[in-house]
């Protein structure tokens, strides 16, 4: 029973806070976070102190197993961080007001419910659950994206990204329905089991269908069109979490689909994911050098970073699987930094195009170094956590053969440094022309940013967090149906 | 690590890590704000750093008592990036004798040179950047030292590069010292270039072998287990050399060991200034004088030293190799002991003191071989023995130029009187490099000596002589002219003695350096079993005293006084004189080959294909680039019928290429 605890905990908070809302007045409705805060605090304790690493409940419809304590984990640091992130903005501290971005108690409840959704996507062991908690997962996301209600770019961001989210889960929908034809089965196993040397057209249809919905969570070319007008529509801290929670939650789908259901046929794709990754770290590199806006630029970077994880389909589970995973753990942390600056800077400015980031490191050197470590560590520069996490990634796909893929990556990287650099070169180098006002301080975006800033640094020096996510996919893969 | 093994041990990384914490800490969130606590708190962890190190050495040698077995011990390490099993960077501390030694020295010499430079660098108004980069260096030069294999070893080499760099250019508004950081970067870095092809071919060749090499040790029962590739454990394994020694490929006949050690050597000489490397290392001393004292004399120069003896079982396999080190370092001690002679600057003269000591060391390693290995402790004694005087000598200068803001020699003098703690520190030191008994250097060199003679190198022996009589000539020389005589500069006339904080690491560095030469080495430090002192050598001692004794008697012959005789003797000399102050035209004709040849003939047209085709090559890839993005960018037109169109159109490509994959 324990394993469940921890969803009940995110559940609970969350209509603890949609009904609360009811009866507080303007004033105390200040709360609301810290107590959102709070829930997600309590589960992450019980997550990392209570919940044993496997078990299985509801007739083995909901499990937990050690990849999927990751998972967990992960969703939960990324919410907490977006409501950290979010305080300053909801609560109306922000220097530059925010309009339309009140309802407090239904923002954080929502949020709440997404992470529930994708908390339950990773315990997922049948097709029902897994295509319900993803909608739960992904639902929640799209109104988020449209909250500014009086804003146009608000509203139309929410409606690109129904739109196609609900093209893709049609198209993820049809796929299951096939695989349920071939298989007349809905748990995971049984189905891997039985489409195992399975050859037949629709297979592949059903297949390509599935892969498109992971593509599309997961922002691959060119299932990813949505990813920038509604990273740059949306309001920012919803932008800070969809830019890592809808990815994470993409790679947890990912990992149920591949592993799970066509583990069987995966070592026959490489060449597939290669192209993917290939297609989809080139493109989204080459536009993002010519973005103006910090937010569609962050859009874009993080395209090219999902063809980064894609390279760690390419190997052995065994090595593939903590490559992912601590470079999700890297990518988690370094987005967010980065984004705790844009909301911050946002906040206190009001102003979003990198330009405006001119002379930053003056009028706030701890901010702008904390973003520049965070870039930094994007770009993979050693000894950051993002360099490692690439080394890993980039090793798998050159062990696996693919040396020309690997050369594209690194080719990626450099031209990724690029446009990084050009946010610190605008922070650092460029000449203040004007005398700014010196922007505020924050308590809440201070200590998120300092929160990240350190395992951004560390990570990638002590090697304790990746050989425990090692560790704990040499037990998930032991678990595994076909071992 | 087992049990008995005391706390030290364990925790042995604190050594090089608190120097990083505080470099972190100082860099980022102190200096910016407090100057004078970077200071306090880059001292603090540095002495706290030289405390540990002091623990760890106890607890070593309690293990292991002076006179018996010293194994190498690796206490504390993990796998930083592996690539495959059995191929991955690890970082790791290694505890044997010397990495002890130069830890200590390292520590120590750091702890008192950043006393020392609180009080000489205040008012600076780059204290908190000078404190953050001498921690910078303190921890990697620590890294260097404790490598348990050669990827960190050539990763801290380049930080401790990057450091020296930055210090020395620490005025970079004043022009010299902006041309000397690049010089020192560029020449160090063209011998590194030669270090990282030593690098890869010992670790590609070390992969290849070491799976026959397991077989046949039997690593796990050899108390080897666990070792990697890279490690010098394994490079240093005679079985791994035989094999290396064995394989049939050569290059231009030279076996693949050699080659490796003759390129692992361009790094060394490069870092430890060897000829004809060594042109960087006089024009360091354009950085703040602790510095020079802590990097350009006790312990980045003597990394080169290091590597050479950390490698030593290789390059003794080799015998080439050695023979080539042994060599370089004759010469090398010799021409800058000649060049020393004539030097006006005090620090340039113990720029070239430090370059012909090197050389000494370098030479006392080249000559010992796998069997005959007192060459070895000598080299480690005298570079021990060394570290504290010359970074004295160095101090002591420092706070000469303090107090009379000049460096050349002939606007001092008479300063004894004023200056009286750092005159006498100044000749204790200087009595000590000349090799003078009892003080330390006296040991050490004499140790050096008897390692030339005995193995049978009489031309090192003699060269080596003779730069004995040329060390105590040059430093009594400027002894005599700095302290002695009749003040002639304006400043020297008001000089006055240096702060506490200055005098005060004088001093403790004046009582190392009278009394370590007494350091029974050779039962701490030594290959194989330990070659006993040999007590005093008279075949050793009498020369060597003899010709320090004469270099000392020419020296205050011709500078006591006004000078008069050497300015005659310059004169006579004539061509001769003035080719040796312009130290042999070495950079004169490093000048003519770079401008030249190099410029002219062969960077010109490089510079304009350069300009043309690859300048123009890039400007044209990033131009692709740029309007690659700016078009992909309209594929985002922003219409969800597009986006709708792409992702089903991605779904038939995903089917057709699925097909054909499984058809």
């Amino acid at each position: 029973m324990s394993i469940i605890i921890p969803e009940i905990i995110v559940l609970a908070t969350a209509f603890a806070i949609l009904i609360a809302d009811l009866f507080m007045n303007e004033r105390t409705r200040v709360y609301l976070a810290p107590a959102a805060v709070a829930g997600l605090l309590l589960a992450l304790a019980v997550m990392v102190v209570h919940t044993p690493a496997s078990g299985a409940l509801i007739g083995g419809r909901f499990t937990m197993d050690a990849a999927g304590w990751w998972f967990k984990i992960l969703f939960m640091i990324s919410a907490l961080i977006a409501v950290l992130l979010s305080m300053d903005t909801l609560d109306g501290r922000a220097r530059v007001r925010v309009r339309g971005m009140g309802f407090r108690g239904e923002y954080y409840s929502i949020l709440l419910f997404s992470v529930v959704g994708m908390m339950f996507l990773v315990s997922a062991r049948d097709l029902a659950t897994l295509f319900v908690s993803l909608e739960l997962a992904t639902l929640p996301l799209f109104v988020l994206a449209a909250w500014r209600r009086d804003d146009p770019k608000s509203g139309e961001a929410g409606l690109k990204y129904v739109v196609l989210g609900a093209l893709a889960s049609a198209f993820i929908v049809y796929g299951f329905g096939i695989l349920y034809g071939l298989t007349q089965s809905t748990d995971l196993e049984t189905i891997a089991q039985r489409l195992a040397g399975e050859r037949a057209p629709a297979f592949w249809l059903a297949a390509a269908l599935v892969l498109a919905g992971a593509g599309f969570k997961l922002t691959i070319v060119p299932f990813h069109m949505w990813a920038a007008d509604v990273y740059q529509g949306a309001p920012t801290p919803v932008t800070a979490y969809l830019s890592v929670g809808s990815k994470a939650a993409g790679l947890a789908f990912a990992f149920q689909v591949f592993y799970r259901i066509f583990g069987d046929a995966l070592p026959h794709w490489d060449m597939l994911i290669a192209i993917f990754a290939a297609l989809t770290m080139t493109l989204g590199n080459l536009v993002a050098i010519v973005q103006h806006d910090i937010k569609r630029f962050m859009a874009f970077s993080a395209i090219s970073q999902a063809g980064y994880f894609l390279l760690g389909f390419l190997g052995a589970a065994e090595e593939g699987v903590p490559a992912m995973l601590f470079y999700l753990l890297v990518y988690i942390f370094s987005n967010l930094a980065v984004f705790a600056c844009i909301i911050w800077f946002e906040n206190e400015t009001g102003k979003g195009q990198i330009e405006d980031y001119r002379g930053l490191s003056l009028s706030n050197p701890l901010m702008a170094l904390g973003m520049t470590l965070a870039l930094f560590s994007l770009a993979g520069i050693p000894p950051l956590s993002g360099f490692v996490g690439k080394f890993f990634l980039f090793s798998i796909a050159s062990k696996a053969g693919f040396h020309g893929l690997v050369a594209v990556a690194a080719v990626n990287s450099t031209i990724s440094l690029y446009y990084y650099l050009r946010v610190v070169r605008q922070m650092y180098i460029e000449p203040v022309d004007e005398r700014v006002p010196a922007p505020g301080s924050s308590v809440s975006i201070g200590l998120s940013l300092a929160l990240l800033s350190v395992p951004v640094a560390i990570l990638g020096i002590l090697p304790t967090v990746y050989e425990g996510i090692h560790a704990a996919t040499i037990a998930w893969l032991a678990s595994m149906p076909q071992g | 690590m087992d049990g008995d093994s005391g706390w030290m041990m364990q925790h042995a990384w604190l050594i090089p890590a608190l120097p990083l914490v505080s470099f972190a800490v100082v860099g980022l969130l102190i200096s910016p704000y407090w100057k004078k606590g970077a200071g306090v708190i880059a001292t603090l962890s540095i002495v706290a750093s030289m405390v540990c190190a002091y623990v760890l050495a106890w607890e070593y040698f309690t293990l292991y008592p002076a006179g018996g077995e010293h194994p190498i011990l690796v206490p504390w390490s993990f796998e930083w990036l592996r690539y495959q099993p059995g191929l991955a960077a690890n970082v790791g501390v290694l505890v044997d004798p010397i990495s002890l030694l130069l830890m200590i020295v390292v520590t120590t010499v750091s702890a008192l040179v950043h006393i020392y430079s609180n009080a000489y660098m205040h008012g600076d108004y780059g204290f908190g950047r000078y404190f953050t980069f001498l921690n910078l260096f303190t921890f990697s030069m620590l890294g260097l030292v404790v490598a348990p294999d050669i990827i960190q070893m050539y990763v801290c080499w380049e930080l401790v590069g990057v450091s020296s760099f930055l210090l020395i250019g620490f005025y970079y508004n004043k022009p010299s010292a902006v041309a000397a950081s690049k010089k020192a970067f560029i020449v160090t870095r063209f011998a590194d270039l030669g270090f990282l092809v030593g690098v890869l071919l010992l670790s590609f060749y070390g992969y290849r072998i070491f799976p026959d090499w397991s077989a046949e040790v039997g690593a796990v029962a050899n108390g080897l287990a666990g070792t990697q590739p890279v490690d010098f454990q394994y490079l240093n394994d005679p079985v791994f050399l035989a094999k290396f020694a064995a394989l049939d490929t050569t290059f231009l006949g030279i076996s693949l060991l050699t080659l490796s050690m003759c390129l692992v050597f361009m790094g060394a000489a490069g870092k430890s200034a060897m000829f004809p490397l060594h042109i960087w290392l006089p024009d360091a001393m354009e950085g703040p004088t602790p510095v020079s004292a802590l990097i350009h004399a006790a312990t980045m120069v003597v990394a080169g030293v290091y590597l050479v003896a950390r490698l030593f079982p290789a390059f003794a396999f080799s015998g080439t190799a050695a023979l080539l080190v042994a060599y370089v370092g004759a010469f090398t001690s010799l021409f800058a002991a000649v060049i020393g002679t004539t030097q006006d600057d005090i620090k340039r003269v113990l720029a070239f003191s430090t370059l012909s000591q090197l050389g000494y060391m370098m030479l006392a390693l080249g000559v010992s071989t796998a069997e005959h290995t007192l060459g070895y402790t000598a080299s480690m004694f005298h570079l021990f023995t060394h570290a504290f005087f010359k970074a004295l000598l160095f101090m002591g200068a420092g706070a000469v130029i303090h107090a009379v803001h000049t460096n050349s020699i002939w606007e001092m003098g008479g300063l004894w009187r004023k200056m009286p703690i750092t005159h006498i520190t100044f000749l204790v030191a200087t009595l000590a490099i000349s090799g003078i008994w009892p003080f330390a250097g006296f040991f050490s060199k004499d140790e050096i000596l008897a390692a030339a003679l005995g193995s049978g190198h009489y031309v090192i022996f003699g060269v080596a002589v003779l730069v004995a009589g040329l060390t105590a000539f040059y430093m009594f020389r400027i002894y005599f002219v700095t302290f002695w005589g009749k003040g002639r500069g304006a400043g020297a006339a008001h000089a006055h003695e240096a702060p506490a904080l200055m005098w005060m690491p004088m001093a403790l560095l004046a009582v190392l350096s009278a009394v370590t030469g007494f350091f029974p080495m050779a039962e701490y430090v030594h290959l194989g079993e330990a070659e006993g002192h040999h007590g005093i050598n008279l075949a050793v001692v009498i020369p060597a005293t003899l010709f320090a004794l004469i270099g000392i008697a020419m020296a205050a012959s011709l500078y006591i006084g006004d000078g008069h005789r050497a300015v005659a003797l310059a004169k006579m000399l004539g061509s001769v004189h003035q080719t040796i102050k312009q130290k042999f035209y070495i950079d004169e004709v490093y000048l003519f080959i770079t401008h030249r040849i190099i410029f002219h003939r062969i960077a010109r047209p490089i510079a304009w294909f350069d300009k043309r085709m690859v300048d123009g090559g890039v400007d044209a890839s990033g131009w692709a680039t740029r309007s690659g993005g700016r078009a992909l960018s309209l594929l985002q037109t922003g219409q969800v019928q597009t986006y709708g169109l792409w992702f089903t159109g991605g779904v038939a490509f995903v089917v057709l290429i699925l097909w054909s994959a499984l058809v």
